[in-house]
């Protein structure tokens, strides 16, 4: 027993070695710094923000956009789940991989698609501007509340329809005909047996939709613009433009505590999910579309969700194929047309380009960095996992398990700001280490590589090992034939998960990324806020390189997870 | 002997002790099955013969060869387990070859094997199936198909019908013997289904909280359980005590004559099919219908006699039965008393 302790604990060290150093010590530094620029009080500094007018401000600006964006995603997300839960109709697979699709994409993308669509050289006004001779875009769409509400939808709606659509699939159709039986109507049934039922699954996923848009980030600094900013936003003008570190410090422990608060409740609900009812198989609690109105209603949802989660993805990659002349590029260097003109511009360093390097370059980088965070990400995560598999139940593993998962819960933007503040001077002076980006990104992807490795590791342990060995297999053919195969699937999805992850990332890197060495979302954020056609252009063959990066990474999580093992 | 031998098994895990004393063999081409309730200690003696588990004391012979020290993929053993664990990340085929492969098998031999074994199994067609697509059945023929490839000494199955439905279960049953036989396989078989056991083995080791409580031929435990635990857990429940005197039992339910060579106080046992209601006994007993219960081709009578509740099995069809309340004679031959340790 004692032995095995130990074992553990070894294992354990690198992983919280490393949490230790780069999340708590950051962390730490964080808060105090921001305790440390008053003398009257701990709360003195988070008092004083509060009651500054312009803070307040973008405290409830911050938590009113989260609001109606998860209210406006439940409301899209809830009709859709009844269809994936209560309906077995052709395509629904693809369905279901598409509305996956956009909780894969970097933010930067999603940005780069909505404006592709509804900006002002969007397709939607460019073709307004067409029909009707107009001389200005008639749909204002970007910078305005709108359009961040669009986005959160577009981003959160696949969280609704997986979370609340999963645990509605297996509830017992036959409660609600019971119901029925008693008396009820179909609104009865709704509000008095359904909806309780649910309740749980549409808390925890309304929560998870609300902790998403109150860190918001790169959404809210491209499509908001200048006049919205919520407190993710807030932080990083506070370090980026106006250099108040104290301030953006203080701003960032009250939204660390906001956040941390809110997931310790999403996994108290998330618990709730799986525990008293009894679940029935899908075989049984899903029909055909058989009346008129089902299939009125089937279609309509289909569409709807078909609109709203892949036209800006492919107006993004349209867009940045086409060129439209006159509007497009004043300089009338482009005839219109189907041009891949951007793209090409990617590999060009323009003399009075403010890039010192090529856009294209910016992928290299991106590239670089993921690889590093995958190599980095899997080195702490295997012996995480291992430890974690061996003995779920032990004491050391249940106080560790959730610790390890507390990144989830922490804004990018906190991250990278943490560490500026704790990196950049003795004892750890990392501002010039080309690690700082990865480190960052690998703490982002911890929780995602432990929870993909985990449930394989369990898998193979022991009847498969003892399987093996009693058709004939010796200790090491155990490990090379049932061992690798098992995990070596699984590390590839959490490989993949660490590099989707990383060459999306945008909160952290905006904060710490060198200038010389942009990523590509970085890289795009700058093209996205310059003027000019040209620039437009090539922000947007970037995002559509990126979304074919995030979209092959899907792919590829989907199709090497095995059946039996792991979930997400 | 040539077969699996097995010596004073004892194995604990903490306060636990799971074996004590197991002893009996099983010769060539035998199939043996180990009958008990759950937690017996059927499984941890798989587990010890595998060699996946070290007994405390004790020794495992194949062939009069001690196993002590030889690791588990160098015996030759094979063992199904109760949930089958095939190995998620390889189809049908691969799962099948792979006790063949780690044997060194050259190509041609190996897939050879693998198409023999799945057509005995009956899925001749099932080489590229995910594991994870195949039905309960299915998953329970691929697994018993597997562990069959490397043509093991000895074939031990833990529970292979456990987890299916009735109807499925019969039916792979008789496969299963007909495999076992036709392949003349030794074969160690554990089970808590009684009717598995019997229809299945050529002998039966009843297992009682880790030691072995009777060893026989279907028929005989049948016949002559040895003792009141291998009798109830048969499902026969009309026991008794008395005291022999110059050659009568004196019981609870009555006075008859003793089995030869029985003295003093003894335990014995009235099986349920030994009574009629022709008049041809030379002993009767007297009693009350409490119920009667239609079970196809007898019919179940629960009979109240001297405030004990024993259960008869007649044939259902002939004469008519009592109804419950009636009183009612039974015809009984004193030699049919069996006598438990």
């Amino acid at each position: 027993m004692r032995n095995k302790h130990n074992v553990h604990l070894l294992l354990w060290l690198a992983p919280l070695a490393f949490l230790a150093v780069f999340y708590f010590y950051p962390l730490g530094s964080i808060l105090s710094l921001s305790l440390s620029r008053s003398e009257a009080g701990i709360l003195a500094p988070f008092v004083e923000a509060v009651a500054s007018d312009s803070v307040r401000r973008v405290i409830d600006f911050t938590i009113w956009q989260a609001l109606l964006s998860t209210l406006l995603t439940l409301l899209l997300g809830l009709p859709g789940a009844y269809l994936l839960a209560r309906y077995d109709f052709r395509g629904k697979g693809l369905l279901r991989a598409l509305t996956g699709v956009p909780f894969v994409m970097p933010t930067l993308v999603v940005a780069a698609g909505f404006s592709a669509l509804l900006g002002s050289h969007g397709w939607i006004n460019v073709a307004l501007m067409r029909l009707f001779d107009l001389p200005n875009p008639p749909i204002q769409f970007l910078n305005t509340l709108a359009a961040i509400l669009v986005a959160h939808v577009f981003y959160n709606t696949t969280i609704v329809l997986r979370m609340v659509g999963d645990f509605w699939s297996h509830l017992d159709p036959r409660l609600g005909k019971a119901a029925q039986t008693l008396g009820a109507n179909r609104w009865q049934v709704l509000h008095k047996v359904t909806l309780p039922l649910l309740s749980p699954a549409i808390y925890a996923a309304a929560l998870l939709v609300f902790i998403f848009d109150f860190t918001s980030f790169g959404v809210i600094l491209v499509l908001g613009g200048p006049h919205f900013a919520t407190l993710e936003v807030e932080i990083y003008y506070q370090t980026i433009s106006l250099f108040d570190l104290p301030l953006a410090a203080a701003l960032s422990a009250l939204q660390l505590s906001c956040t941390l608060g809110m997931t310790i409740l999403y996994a108290r609900l998330s618990g709730k999910i799986s525990l008293p009812l009894k679940l029935q198989s899908r075989k049984h609690t899903q029909g055909r579309l058989i009346t008129w109105r089902q299939r009125l209603f089937a279609l309509g949802m289909v569409a709807l969700l078909l609109i709203i989660l892949t036209t800006p993805l492919l107006a993004l990659a349209g867009r940045s194929l086409t060129t439209l002349g006159g509007i497009d590029s004043p300089e009338g260097s482009i005839a219109p047309g189907l041009t891949l003109a951007f793209y090409r511009e990617l590999g060009i360093n323009r003399q009075e380009s403010l890039f010192y390097v090529t856009p294209l370059s910016a992928i290299g980088v991106s590239l670089t960095y993921a690889s590093a965070t995958v190599i980095l990400a899997l080195i702490l995560g295997l012996p995480a996992a291992w430890a974690l598999s061996t003995d779920r139940k032990s004491p050391l593993n249940r106080i560790l398990d959730p610790l390890l998962m507390l990144p989830l819960g922490t804004s990018a933007v906190t991250l990278g700001l943490g560490f500026i503040i704790a990196l950049a001077h003795p004892p750890l002076d990392l501002r010039a280490s080309p690690l700082l980006v990865p480190i960052a990104h690998t703490l982002v992807a911890f929780p995602f590589v432990v929870r993909s490795l985990t449930p394989a590791m369990q898998s193979i342990q022991p009847r498969l090992r003892h399987a093996a060995t009693v058709l004939g297999a010796s200790p090491r053919q155990v490990i090379r034939h049932v061992d690798l195969p098992i995990v070596g699937r699984a590390l590839l999805v959490a490989a993949t998960f660490a590099f989707t992850i990383s060459i999306g990332e945008f909160g952290a890197t905006s904060l710490l990324s060198r200038p010389e060495f942009p990523t590509a979302p970085v890289a795009i954020y700058r093209l996205l806020s310059r003027p000019g056609a040209m620039n437009y252009g090539q922000a947007l063959a970037l995002s559509t390189i990126l979304m074919a990066f995030a979209a092959v990474g899907m792919l590829a999580i989907e199709r090497f997870r095995i059946a039996e093992v792991g979930e997400f | 002997m040539s077969g699996l031998s097995l010596t004073d098994l004892h194995k604990s895990f903490g306060p636990t002790q799971a074996l004590r004393g197991i002893s009996f063999d099983v010769a060539e081409g035998e199939i043996v099955a180990v009958l008990g309730p759950s937690g017996c200690g059927k499984s941890t003696l798989l587990g010890i013969i595998a060699g996946l588990e070290e007994p405390d004391a004790g020794a495992i012979f194949w062939d009069d060869r001690n196993l002590a020290g030889v690791p588990p993929h160098k015996r030759g053993f094979g063992l199904m387990f109760q949930d089958y664990a095939l190995f998620p990340h390889k189809n049908v085929r691969e799962n099948v070859a792979f006790g063949p492969q780690m044997a060194g098998w050259n190509e041609a031999a190996i897939r050879q094997r693998v198409e023999e074994a799945l057509i005995l199994v009956g899925l001749p067609d099932y080489g590229e199936r995910d594991v994870a697509s195949l039905s309960g059945g299915e998953q329970q023929r691929v697994a018993l198909a597997r562990s069959l490839a490397p043509r093991p000494r000895l074939l031990m199955l833990d529970e292979p019908l456990g987890s299916l439905d009735r109807t499925l279960r019969d039916r792979l049953l008789v496969e299963l013997r007909e495999i076992l036989q036709r392949t003349g396989q030794t074969a160690l078989y554990v089970t808590h289904d009684q009717e598995e056991a019997f229809s299945l083995a050529d002998r039966v080791v009843v297992m009682n909280q880790g030691q072995v409580a009777q060893i026989g031929t279907p028929q005989a435990v049948y016949r002559q359980p040895a003792n009141p635990f291998v009798a109830r857990f048969l499902g026969l429940n009309n026991i008794f005590q008395g005291e022999v005197h110059a050659g009568q039992i004196r019981s609870p339910i009555g006075d008859f004559p003793a089995p030869k060579d029985a003295v003093g106080t003894i335990t014995f046992l009235i099986r349920p099919d030994t009574v009629r209601l022709d008049g041809s006994g030379s002993a009767q007993l007297k009693g009350l219908v409490l119920a009667r219960t239609f079970r196809g081709g007898f019919c179940r009578l629960e009979i109240e006699i001297a405030s004990h509740s024993l259960v008869f099995d007649l044939p259902s069809t002939g004469i008519d039965l009592p109804q419950p309340g009636a009183n009612i004679l039974l015809d009984y031959d004193p030699r049919d008393t069996i006598q438990l340790l």
